[in-house]
C-alpha cells in the first residue's frame, strides 16, 4: 500500500471525522464506512449490504506481512496464496473470481490492466489502520464510480499520524523472522501549519524465503526440503500530504514500490530446479479533494501509476536460451463525484470517472490502450430507521489497438433495503440484490495464442438477504450477523484448449451458480479501564458449482480452489500496555479442477496464529516490542497444488516511536 | 510409444529381432506367433500436478489398472508424461516436466531405472523416444537426442538435433527427429533432422511444414508427418515423406489433423476442432494416399474429445483415448477396423499413448 506506519496514532477516518464534525446533520450522509478506531462498533450493522472490517486493534496484533493476511480472515473470502512472503496472493469473494474484487487504498483504485487482479502481497501489512470489504454496493454516498463497479469492494485505510501531539513525529521500526527475513521501515512526519501535514515512509523487505516442506511420493518415506528460488527483495517508498479545511480535505499520495524475487514454481517430482525471477516497480501518484457545502459533498479524484513487471526463465529451452517477458502499463483516472439531500428523507449520488490505460508487452502482438468511462449513481430514502437504495452503474470500455477497436458496454442497477425488526435487542433485516460486470482484462484479450479479443465482459448477479443485529451484555457490545446469498456468473471467462493442451484460449463459456451462508459475530468490552477484550468469529459455507455445460461430467461441481466451508476466528486482548492477538482460520477440502473426483482433491486446513506485544512508554517515547508465531502448529498444507506453504514461523519487531 | 513401436515393428524383418529379450543383431530365422497380452497407456497428467501415470490394460480377463505405475512402484511416475514404449522385454516412459526417463520391466511394470535427463541443473525436458539396435534415442526439447544403451540403461552420448525437438522415430535405418521450434513462438520450425544411428550424428535437416509433429513409417518408403502449423492462419496438415530422396513429397491439404497412426495400409487420422468440440476420425490408404473414409466410426459411438490413437497392428484394434475434459479420468475406446466399438475402458488423467505388451510363442524348426 501506499504507506507505511509504524507509529499508533489517530487514524485517517477520525480525521475527517472531526473534520466533518463542525457541519450539519447532512454529514450522516458523508459519515465513510472506514472505522474511526479499532473499538468503535461496525459500521457495517447499518449497511444494506454485508460489510467486514477490521480496525487497528486486531491490525495490530496480526502476524503477516502483507495485507493478505488480514483479508484472508474476512467471511466468504477465498484467498489464493502461492506461498511465501513474495507468492502471488489474490483473493476470491463468495466464489467469485479475484477480478470481481476492486482495491481501493486511502480512497484511490489500484488496479492491473493486464490481469484485471490485485496482487495484496505487494501492500505490506506495516501502517496499515483499517481493512474492510463490503460485498455489493458500498454504503458511502460520495465514492468514486470504480468503487462501484466491481460485486466486492476492499478498502484499505493507512494510519496518518500528524494531528494531535508533537509537530514533529518519527517511528522507526525493525522486524525480522524465520527464513532469513528482515523488515525495516521507518516513517517521519511533520504538521505544516495547524491545517497541514507532510510525511514519507520507508519500507524495505528482504527475505530468503526457503522454508521447509514435507514432500510426500506415494509410499517413499517424507522427506523434508526446502523451497528454493523464494527469495525476495523489496523496497517501498511513500510520500503523503494532507491539508484539512473546515469543511475540507485535501490529500496526496504517491508511492514507489521495486521488487525483486524468485518464483519458486510449483513442486515437481524428481525435478527441483526453477530458475523464474519476477521484478516489478510501480511508481502511483494521486491526488483528492473531498469538501462539501451546505448540503452537498464533492470528492475529486485524479491520478496515474506506472508499472513495470519483468518476468524471466533461463530454463525457458527457446531459441533466444530463455524468456524474458516485459510487462510495462500506465494508467491515468480522474474521477468526479458528488453526493447532496434532494429531501429531508432521499439523497442523491452521481460519479463520473474517466481512466485511461494502456498496455506495453512483448507478449502481445498489439499495444493495446483502453479508454474506460464509468458513471454511478445512487438514490437513498430513509424513512426513519429503514433504509432504501437503488443505483445503476454505467461501464463504457473502448480497446484500442494497432489493428482494431472494440467497445464493450454494461449497465448495472442494484437495489437494497434495510429494516429494523425489533427494537430491543435491535435486530435488522437486510437484502440486496445487485449486478455487475468485469471487463475482459489485457491478458485475457490480447495474451499470445491465449487471448481472445472477441471477449465480451463476465456478469455477477448477486442476491443476499439476512439479519444483523447488536446488543449489549454488561459492558460487553455483541454484534452478530446471518446472512445468505446466492448468484450466478454468466459469459464467465475461461480458459480452454485451442489447439493442444499447452495452447489454451480465452471463451466466454461459462456460468456459475453460487448460493450460500455466512455466519458473524463478535464481541467487544472495555472490561475496565485496563483491559479490552475484541473477538469475532465467522463461519461460511458457500456452494460455487458450475453450470456451464449440462452434458460435462463437472456439471454441479465446486469451482476449483474453493472450499464449500471456512471458518475464522480472532481475539485480541489489550491489558496494560500488554496485547496479546490470537487468530484460527479453516479452509475445508478443495479440489483442483473442476472435477470433483479423489484424485483432484486438496485435504483441509487449520492454522493458528499468535502474537504477544508489550509497550513500554518512556519520556522520550514509546518501544514496542512484538512477537508473533504464524502457523503455530506447524502444519504442512497447501492453498494451491504443489505450492507448499510455510509451517511454523517466527518473527519478531521493534518499534520507536516518539509519541 | 506407439509410432515407434510399429515403426519398430515394421523393421523387425530386416533387424531380425525376436524373443523376448534385448533385439539382437544376428539374423535367426524363426516362426512365432505374436498376440496382444496388454496394452500400457500413458496419462499424462496435468502440467505441474505431478499426476502422470500409466494404466495397464490385460486383454485376457479385461482387467484394467488406472495408476498401475504407483501401484508397482509405490511412488509416483512424475510430472507430464509424454511418452511411453515397450521395446524388448523392458516399458520405458518419458516424464517430460520431472525430466526422466523411467525404465521398467515391461511385463511387471516394476522400475529397473530412472534416468534423469539434465544438463547440470537445466531440465532437458525428453519428449518422446525411438529404438534402434541395443539404444534408445530420446529427443529433448533442449535441442539435443539422448542415445541411452538398452542394456546398461546408462546415458552414452547426446547427439544435437534441431530446436525443441517434439518426435522421434527410427524408420529405413535413420533416426527421425521433427524439430518443432514450439517454444519460439511465433517463429516456429520447419526441420526433421535426419540423424545416423550408427555414427550417432545428424546428417542432414530436411525441410517440412510448419511445426512438425509426430511421425509414422508405412511399408513403402514413406514417413507420415503431422506439421501442426502456428496456430493461426497455416493449420495443422498431415503430409508424406519420400524417405529415400528425403523430400516432402506430398500435403493432404482438404483436412487438418492432429495426431495418427499406421497399421498395415491404413493411417487413421484424427483431427479435434478445439472450437466446435467436434472429432473427426478418417482412414487413409497408406499404398494409395488416398482418403478411404471420412467416418471411422460406424456405430455412432460418440467421443468427447479425442487426445490419441494407436492401431495394434497384432490385435487389429484401433485405440483410441478421450480426455474428456482435461480434467479427471479419460476413457479408452477399441474399434474393430471397421469402426465398431469392441469395448472401452477407464484410463487415467489425459490418455494420450499406448503402448502394447505382446506374447510371442516360438515354433522352432
Amino acid at each position: 500500500m501506499h504507506f507505511r506506519f509504524a507509529c499508533l496514532a489517530v487514524t485517517f477516518g477520525l480525521l475527517t471525522l472531526q473534520g466533518f464534525a463542525q457541519q450539519s446533520p447532512a454529514d450522516t450522509l458523508t459519515l465513510k464506512g472506514v472505522e474511526v478506531t479499532g473499538r468503535a462498533p461496525s459500521p457495517g450493522l447499518r449497511s444494506a449490504s454485508p460489510v467486514q472490517s477490521m480496525g487497528e486493534m486486531q491490525i495490530k496484533t496480526l502476524p503477516g506481512y502483507t495485507v493478505a493476511d488480514a483479508l484472508r480472515m474476512f467471511s466468504g473470502v477465498t484467498l489464493r496464496d502461492y506461498g511465501g512472503i513474495g507468492g502471488l496472493k489474490t483473493v476470491m469473494i463468495r466464489g467469485l473470481g479475484a477480478n470481481h474484487t476492486s482495491v481501493f487504498v486511502d480512497g484511490f483504485p489500484v488496479n492491473d490492466v493486464a490481469t484485471g487482479q490485485t496482487n495484496l502481497g505487494h501492500i505490506p501489512l506495516d501502517g496499515i489502520g483499517s481493512v474492510s470489504l463490503t460485498v455489493g454496493n458500498a454504503m458511502q454516498m460520495c465514492l468514486p464510480a470504480r468503487a462501484r463497479s466491481a460485486a466486492s469492494l476492499v478498502e484499505i485505510e493507512t494510519q496518518i499520524p500528524y494531528t494531535a501531539g508533537k509537530p514533529n513525529r518519527y517511528a522507526a521500526a525493525l522486524k525480522t523472522g524465520s527464513f532469513g527475513t528482515i523488515h525495516p521501515s521507518f516513517s517521519l512526519s511533520r504538521r505544516a501549519g495547524a491545517k497541514s501535514g507532510i510525511g514519507l515512509t520507508a519500507g524495505f523487505i528482504s527475505t530468503r524465503g526457503n522454508y521447509p516442506y514435507t514432500l510426500h511420493n506415494g509410499a517413499l518415506p517424507d522427506t523434508v526440503i526446502h523451497r528454493a528460488n523464494g527469495d525476495l527483495k523489496s523496497l517501498d517508498l511513500g510520500l503523503h500530504f494532507d491539508h484539512m479545511g473546515d469543511s475540507s480535505h485535501l490529500k496526496i499520495r504517491s508511492r514507489f514500490y521495486t521488487s525483486e524475487q524468485g518464483l519458486p514454481g510449483a513442486v515437481v517430482y524428481y525435478n527441483p530446479w526453477s530458475k523464474q525471477r519476477l521484478y516489478n516497480r510501480l511508481l502511483t501518484s494521486g491526488l483528492q479533494y473531498r469538501t462539501h457545502r451546505n448540503k452537498t459533498e464533492w470528492l475529486t479524484t485524479a491520478g496515474f501509476s506506472s508499472g513495470f513487471l519483468r518476468y524471466t526463465d533461463p530454463g525457458y529451452l527457446s531459441m533466444e536460451g530463455g524468456l524474458n517477458n516485459y510487462f510495462n502499463q500506465s494508467e491515468i483516472y480522474i474521477s468526479q463525484a458528488f453526493a447532496t439531500h434532494l429531501a429531508a428523507w432521499l439523497s442523491l449520488s452521481v460519479a463520473s470517472d474517466v481512466v485511461v490505460a494502456g498496455l506495453n508487452t512483448n507478449q502481445y502482438q498489439t499495444h493495446p490502450w483502453r479508454l474506460q468511462s464509468i458513471t454511478s449513481a445512487d438514490l437513498k430514502g430513509s424513512f426513519g430507521r429503514i433504509e432504501t437504495r437503488f443505483s445503476l452503474v454505467n461501464q463504457l470500455s473502448t480497446d484500442r489497438t494497432t489493428i482494431q477497436q472494440k467497445q464493450r458496454s454494461a449497465l448495472s442497477p442494484s437495489l437494497s433495503l434495510i429494516v429494523p425488526v425489533l427494537n430491543h435487542p435491535l435486530i435488522r433485516f437486510r437484502i440486496m440484490a445487485g449486478n455487475s460486470y468485469r471487463m475482459p482484462s489485457f491478458h485475457e484479450l490480447y495474451y499470445n495464442l491465449m487471448g481472445n479479443v472477441n471477449l465480451r465482459p463476465e456478469k455477477v448477479n448477486q442476491l443476499n438477504a439476512g439479519f444483523i443485529g447488536v446488543f449489549n451484555l454488561g459492558k460487553f457490545e455483541i454484534t452478530w450477523n446471518t446472512d445468505a446469498f446466492a448468484g450466478r456468473i454468466t459469459d464467465k471467462i475461461l480458459a480452454t484448449p485451442t489447439q493442444n493442451l499447452f495452447v489454451w484460449s480465452m471463451r466466454n463459456i461459462g456460468r456459475v451458480n453460487t448460493s450460500g451462508v455466512e455466519l458473524h459475530a463478535g464481541i467487544q468490552a472495555p472490561v475496565n479501564d485496563r483491559i479490552h477484550l475484541l473477538a469475532n468469529a465467522g463461519y461460511s459455507l458457500q456452494r460455487v458449482t458450475d453450470a456451464s455445460n449440462k452434458t460435462a461430467t463437472t456439471y454441479g461441481d465446486q469451482l476449483p480452489y474453493i472450499p464449500l466451508q471456512t471458518f475464522s476466528s480472532m481475539a485480541a486482548l489489550e491489558y496494560r500496555n500488554i496485547s496479546l492477538g490470537y487468530y484460527t482460520l479453516y479452509n475445508s477440502q478443495r479440489y483442483t479442477m473442476s472435477e470433483n473426483s479423489a484424485g483432484n482433491r486438496l485435504p483441509a486446513w487449520w492454522v493458528h496464529d499468535v502474537s504477544l506485544s508489550w509497550k513500554h512508554t518512556r519520556p522520550a517515547g514509546n518501544w514496542l516490542l512484538k512477537a508473533d508465531i504464524s502457523n503455530l502448529l506447524g502444519l504442512q498444507y497447501e492453498v494451491i497444488k504443489g505450492f507448499p506453504m510455510s509451517g511454523r514461523a517466527f518473527s519478531i519487531t521493534l518499534t520507536f516511536s516518539n509519541s | 510409444m506407439n509410432f515407434k513401436w510399429i515403426s519398430a515393428l515394421l523393421i523387425l524383418p530386416f533387424l531380425m529381432v525376436s524373443c523376448t529379450d534385448e533385439p539382437d543383431v544376428t539374423p535367426v530365422v524363426q516362426d512365432t506367433i505374436v498376440h496382444s497380452s496388454a496394452v500400457y497407456i500413458m496419462n499424462e497428467g496435468l502440467f505441474n500436478g505431478n499426476n502422470a501415470g500409466i494404466t495397464r490394460f490385460t486383454f485376457s480377463d479385461s482387467a484394467s489398472v488406472a495408476d498401475f505405475f504407483m501401484q508397482q512402484n509405490g511412488r509416483g511416475l512424475g510430472d507430464t508424461g509424454s511418452d511411453l514404449a515397450v521395446y524388448g522385454s523392458k516399458l520405458y516412459a518419458v516424464v517430460n516436466v520431472s525430466s526422466q526417463l523411467e525404465v521398467m520391466d515391461a511385463a511387471t511394470g516394476i522400475s529397473l531405472k530412472q534416468i534423469p535427463m539434465f544438463d547440470g541443473n537445466s531440465p532437458r525436458q525428453p519428449r518422446k523416444i525411438a529404438f534402434y539396435g541395443n539404444k534408445a534415442f530420446v529427443c529433448c526439447f533442449d535441442g539435443t537426442v539422448a542415445v541411452v544403451d538398452t542394456t546398461t540403461l546408462a546415458i552414452t552420448s547426446y547427439i544435437n538435433a534441431g530446436l525443441n525437438p517434439d518426435a522421434i522415430l527410427s524408420a529405413g535405418g535413420k533416426i527421425w527427429v521433427s524439430n518443432s521450434g514450439g517454444l519460439n513462438f511465433p517463429a516456429y520450425n520447419n526441420t526433421v533432422s535426419v540423424i545416423d544411428p550408427v555414427s550417432l550424428s545428424q546428417e542432414k535437416e530436411i525441410t517440412v511444414g510448419t511445426n512438425p509433429f509426430t511421425m509414422a513409417a508405412d511399408a513403402y518408403g514413406d514417413i507420415y508427418l503431422i506439421s501442426r502449423g502456428n496456430y493461426g492462419d497455416e493449420k495443422s496438415r498431415l503430409q508424406v515423406i519420400d524417405m529415400a530422396s528425403q523430400t516432402v513429397k506430398h500435403t493432404f491439404t482438404d483436412f487438418e489433423a492432429i495426431n495418427f497412426s499406421i497399421a498395415g495400409d491404413s493411417a487413421y487420422v484424427y483431427n479435434y476442432d478445439w472450437m466446435t468440440g467436434e472429432n473427426t476420425l478418417r482412414v487413409i490408404d497408406v499404398k494409395t494416399e488416398a482418403i478411404i473414409s471420412n467416418q471411422f466410426i460406424t456405430d455412432g459411438t460418440a467421443l468427447q474429445t479425442v487426445y490419441g490413437i494407436s492401431a495394434d497392428p497384432v490385435s487389429g484394434l484401433i485405440f483410441i483415448s478421450d480426455a474428456m475434459g482435461f480434467t479427471g479420468n479419460g476413457k479408452v475406446y477399441a474399434f474393430t477396423k471397421t469402426g465398431r466399438l469392441r469395448y472401452t475402458f477407464d484410463a487415467g488423467l489425459n490418455p494420450s499413448v499406448f503402448a502394447f505388451l505382446y506374447s510371442k510363442e516360438i515354433s522352432s524348426h
